[in-house]
């Protein structure tokens, strides 16, 4: 049974997590398993609004069950420094719904 | 059971593992088991094709597509890998309605959970639909042939 593409190449790498109720964590991940359950250090949450920028809520280590998991993306550094985080207006992401 | 012309009706069934009918609850059980030995745990769940779906985005590997997520986000990427549970790994990704949602902007590569995607949209030239139809009509005919039934005649997958 293969184990395919997993979240090897992601380990000690900044990550932005979506969750299935729509958050978005951005984190270092430390760890995962094959039920994609997550180890975040250095945790933050960003909270997007239409009325102001976005909010970063400190968090620390974190661990993020897999089930609650929607997307793991690679937070590029560089591109993310140049975003002007209080800029930037948006609506809060959808929940899943399956 | 007997009708009025009093032959006897018998009801045909699929067998898979004995021929012997009825199997005890321990036969039952172990013949179960070894059905068990051959699918993993998510192919029994699912049941049905996860493999050809496996195999064929597997094929995929290198080409562009947009996954369409359960909360309606859009991600347009080179397909790089996809594993057992259907998980997808995007390079090069971008969203599609960038303005609407900016939270991915700094990200360009990404691990989708397979439980969360609605749709995966393909190039029309990276399908085979004679190839997809054909695999699929003898993966429904070989299951047919392979399902296990419980006393009742249920499939047991």
């Amino acid at each position: 049974m293969s184990s395919g593409p997993g979240l090897e190449s992601l380990v000690d790498q900044t990550i932005s997590v979506i969750t299935n109720d729509g958050r978005n964590i951005v984190g270092v991940l430390k760890g995962f398993d094959q039920a994609t359950n997550l180890i975040l250090d250095e945790s933050h949450e960003r909270v997007y609004s239409t009325k102001e920028g976005v909010q970063q809520l400190v968090l620390g280590l974190y661990i993020i069950r897999g089930d609650n998991i929607s997307v793991v993306g690679e937070l590029d550094e560089e591109l993310d420094s140049n975003l002007d985080l209080s800029k930037l207006r948006a609506h809060p992401l959808k929940p899943v719904i399956h | 059971m007997t009708l009025g012309n009093s032959k006897p009706v018998v009801r045909r069934r699929n067998l898979l593992l004995t021929d012997s009918l009825p199997l005890s609850t321990f036969e039952h059980r172990d013949a179960l088991h070894r059905t068990s030995l051959r699918f993993s745990p998510l192919e029994r769940f699912n049941g049905l094709f996860i493999r050809l779906f496996f195999s064929y985005f597997k094929d995929l590997v290198g080409r562009e597509v947009t996954v369409e997520l359960k909360n309606d986000l859009a991600i347009r990427g080179t397909l790089h890998s996809v594993d057992q549970y259907l998980n997808i790994k995007l390079e090069n990704t971008r969203v599609v309605d960038q303005d609407k949602y900016p939270h991915m902007l700094s990200v360009r590569n990404c691990f989708i959970r397979g439980s969360v995607v609605r749709y995966v949209q393909l190039p029309p030239d990276g399908v085979d639909i004679e190839l997809l139809h054909d695999a699929t009509r003898r993966e429904a005919r070989g299951l047919q042939s392979e399902c296990m039934l419980d006393f009742e005649g249920r499939i047991v997958l």
